[in-house]
């Protein structure tokens, strides 16, 4: 191996004019103000977290390491698997992910692995940070650990102690002894899929699935789409009008997976986050007791929303960690290959690239971060602005590395392509990025009203 | 050959008609890559039909006669409605087609392959710039472009698996020679898009390398390379273009917020960058015939082209939501087609230092760089 002392364009390490060099030849002082080490940026970032939260970028890094890094071919390239069933690796993966608390640390003790001071940190900043460790190895494994989350969230937030007590504890229990026990979140319709995310859509739409009052409980018909992990959850929190009545009175269900009137008939055949099922469920009559009632009847919709203000967070880390995998590929490729006896990273024109996909990266999980730390409170103009921008940004930063790895990056040996892939879904997913641009004005529609209607305010952001 | 109006007419009724067929039988599943028995039969019935020309007479083949503009115009238009239905076959159809007509420059047109291939990126890109310095007649790089285009190299591209002739560039001592190889594709390997082609190496029986004279090598290799380009851009035209078509009728049919989602701005602005992109290339490949500035046009352009349709195809797939996700829809496969075809031949860095150097050299010529 030959070591060198510096990379083309600069000056070596050791040189008069490094400024690395120069800066430690301050005095005491000086140095203290200015000196810093060579530290990677990963760790710089780490550093700069609380230590609750850079310990659990760690950890989860370490486990993204160990025991997802290892299946990414595999789960992304196995024969599609009929609904309701999981391949023994993903199955091995929940199991393993359970254990170690990931699939219930979104809730303190004695509910789920969270310990009351994690609390200090909301729940989606600090599945932002697991998030995006996950998604920098394989963002389907991750959907397939992460959209469970999501079926807790409208548990958590309906603020219903006994739901709790009911339903998150049985599940944290079971992944602490290595039953999987998945949680998935029933909004889209066939006939909805903006619009369930979106108040003035769904003020011109009519729900499909709707829930009849009968003695004892509810029964829910129609059908609901692109479920994330729905066919092999074993809760499934469903969204349903009341009958005769629109999106106003959605109420939240939460339905078995034993439960004789809903079926998984199919799931979809996905371009990527191949790990992750996106399952279309039938209700026939399916019955729901008046206790599996969340947060009560008509509140379905605010827990819906508030669901997503806080679920974007974790989809814009997504983007963050997907978009950061695109940067280490294309930093080794530009290190690994060599072009007229250089290495490609020594011309300047790769240089420059990979210097903006490096700041884009760093820049969009700023932005994330920035956002996060405030949403105890998630608001939704935080949410969407973090979802659209890191997931616009994300998949600019994929086509950078694409194109830095010119021919070779089409390959699916190199494993960029697949990032391309898997980034695609999430402009898509949890509202489009054009229905999160539309909800940071809705998000402002009090201002603006309120400037609209003449009051001498200043609207600044 | 001069082809008349009338012969135009039929050519396009033709295709057409044999596409049609294509998009309703062999193509009609699109999570489903076609068997490589039925994509070669469907090759072979390309030939049949005259698409590509395997003979040394006269033809109205693809890449046949474009020195005239209505010729280059016919096989671009022709590219375009076969990627419309499958840009695998359009870019087999086409790299077939040039191949053919490297070796009928080279005098080796009788190697008894229906279905040669061509492959025009070295061990990494083209070379940065400097096929561009070469081409300019300005001082080269020498070493690079000798390591990317070495000899030695294991040749690799985007092909289907029954090829058995490859066509590559090679540079030693300051010329571009052609090596024809002999060979197969070694493994399988999938990539990004193109789902019924192989993307990587192809293992090399025999090797020959055709010289060409000094005063024709820039000609004939830029002459390819042009060719190349615009095959590739009017087969991610197909794909775009059919793209739109979905996306307009699926947002005519789509109810979302009280109203087909055509209705909504978000959409309109959507449908409108595919309209906007496709028109960018329909101007330049409207304007392209083969003579220097359009070469040099096309050299520009190519880029911010190829980043007008990515956006294109980008759009497309958002209009359908999470169904243009999903491979029984037919929108994702196109847009992975479009992600592949752009890095073939050239990639974006390569292109910016190719158009940079080519207006250095140019301005330094001119005297108005000093």
């Amino acid at each position: 191996m030959t070591t060198l002392d510096h990379i083309e364009g600069h000056v070596p390490l050791l040189h008069g004019l490094n400024p690395l060099q120069r800066i430690k030849e301050l005095n005491a002082l000086g140095r203290a103000l200015t000196h810093y080490g060579p530290a990677d940026l990963w760790e710089m970032d780490t550093a700069s977290l609380p230590t609750a939260l850079g310990h659990l970028r760690r950890r989860v890094r370490q486990f993204a390491q160990a025991h997802m890094a290892p299946n990414v071919r595999l789960l992304d390239e196995a024969e599609h698997a009929r609904p309701g069933t999981l391949h023994p690796v993903a199955r091995q993966l929940l199991i393993k992910a359970g254990r170690a608390g990931f699939m219930s640390n979104a809730v303190p003790a004695p509910l789920g692995a969270a310990s009351l001071w994690d609390m200090r940190f909301s729940p989606a900043y600090r599945m932002a940070i697991q998030v995006e460790e996950m998604s920098a190895v394989c963002a389907g494994q991750m959907l397939l650990l992460s959209a469970h989350h999501l079926g807790l969230a409208p548990v958590l937030l309906s603020g219903d102690l006994n739901a709790m007590w009911r339903f998150i504890r049985p599940m944290h229990h079971d992944f602490m002894q290595g039953r999987p026990h998945l949680f998935a979140y029933a909004i889209t319709e066939p006939t909805a899929g903006s619009d369930a995310e979106d108040g003035h859509g769904a003020h011109t739409n009519r729900p499909r699935v709707v829930a009849k009052a009968v003695p004892g409980g509810y029964r829910i018909n129609g059908q609901k789409c692109y479920i994330s992990g729905g066919d092999v959850a074993r809760k499934v929190a469903v969204f349903a009008a009341l009958e005769g009545e629109g999106f106003e009175s959605w109420t939240c269900f939460m339905l078995d997976a034993g439960n004789p009137g809903m079926s998984a008939r199919r799931t979809e055949l996905k371009m990527g986050m191949r790990a992750s099922s996106a399952a279309e469920l039938t209700f026939e009559d399916a019955f729901v007791p008046e206790a599996d009632v969340i947060g009560g009847l008509r509140k379905g919709w605010a827990l819906n929303r508030a669901t997503l203000n806080a679920s974007r967070y974790p989809v814009a880390a997504m983007a963050v960690g997907i978009a950061r995998r695109a940067c280490e590929l294309a930093l080794n490729h530009a290190l690994d290959t060599r072009l007229g006896g250089r290495p490609l990273i020594s011309y300047q024109e790769v240089q420059l690239q990979l210097a903006q996909m490096v700041a884009e990266t760093r820049t969009i999980r700023s932005l994330l971060w920035q956002q996060a730390r405030g949403s105890q409170q998630a608001r939704q103009s935080g949410a969407c602005i973090s979802k659209f921008m890191a997931t616009d940004r994300a998949q600019a930063i994929c086509e950078m590395g694409m194109a830095l790895m010119a021919e070779h990056g089409t390959r699916t040996a190199t494993g960029l392509e697949k990032l391309l892939r898997d980034i695609r879904l999430t402009r898509i997913f949890e509202g489009t990025n054009q229905i999160n641009r539309l909800g940071l004005i809705e998000d402002m529609q009090t201002q603006l009203l309120a400037r609209m209607a003449g009051e001498p305010i200043h609207i600044s952001v | 050959m001069q082809l008349s109006d009338e012969d135009i007419v039929m050519i396009d009724d033709s295709l057409q008609h044999i596409c049609r067929d294509l998009a309703e039988d062999v193509f009609a599943r699109p999570e489903q890559t076609c068997e490589p028995s039925r994509f070669l039969a469907v090759l072979d019935l390309f030939v049949d039909q005259g698409f590509v020309n395997t003979t040394d007479d006269d033809g109205c083949g693809l890449w046949e006669g474009c020195e005239q503009a209505p010729q280059l115009a016919l096989t671009l238009r022709n590219l375009t409605t076969i990627a419309k239905v499958s840009a695998s076959l359009a870019l087999s159809l086409h790299r077939s087609a040039l191949a053919l007509h490297l070796l009928r420059q080279l005098g080796e047109s009788n190697i008894g392959e229906a279905h040669p291939c061509i492959s025009l990126h070295g061990r990494h890109g083209i070379g940065r710039g400097e096929l561009a310095n070469w081409w300019c007649g300005q001082p080269v790089d020498e070493p690079l472009l000798q390591d990317v285009f070495d000899p030695d190299r294991v040749c690799s591209g985007v092909m289907h698996g029954q090829v058995r002739v490859l066509l590559a560039p090679v540079f030693t001592a300051g010329a571009m020679a052609w090596q024809l190889i002999r060979g197969e594709v070694r493994g399988s390997t999938s990539g990004h898009g193109l789902d019924e082609l192989h993307d990587g190496a192809f293992e090399s029986g025999q090797a020959r390398t055709v010289q060409v004279p000094a005063h024709r090598a820039k000609a004939l290799a830029r002459d390819i390379w042009h060719r190349e380009w615009l095959g590739l851009l009017a087969i991610q035209q197909g794909c775009v273009q059919q793209m739109m078509e979905m996306a307009q009728q699926f947002s005519a049919l789509r109810f979302q917020g009280g109203r087909v989602i055509a209705g909504h701005p978000a959409v309109q602005i959507m449908l409108a960058d595919m309209q906007a992109a496709l028109t960018d290339v329909r101007i330049v490949l409207a304007g392209q015939a083969l003579n220097e500035s359009g070469f040099v046009d096309l050299l520009r352009a190519r880029n911010r082209l190829h980043e007008g349709l990515a956006l294109a195809a980008n759009v497309a797939m958002q209009t359908f939501g999470g169904l243009g996700y999903m491979r029984d829809n037919g929108i994702e496969k196109r847009w992975r087609d479009v992600n592949h075809l752009r890095q073939q031949s050239g990639g974006a860095l390569d292109m910016q230092l190719m158009s940079a150097n080519w207006a250095f050299t140019r301005t330094t010529a001119t005297g108005a760089h000093a």
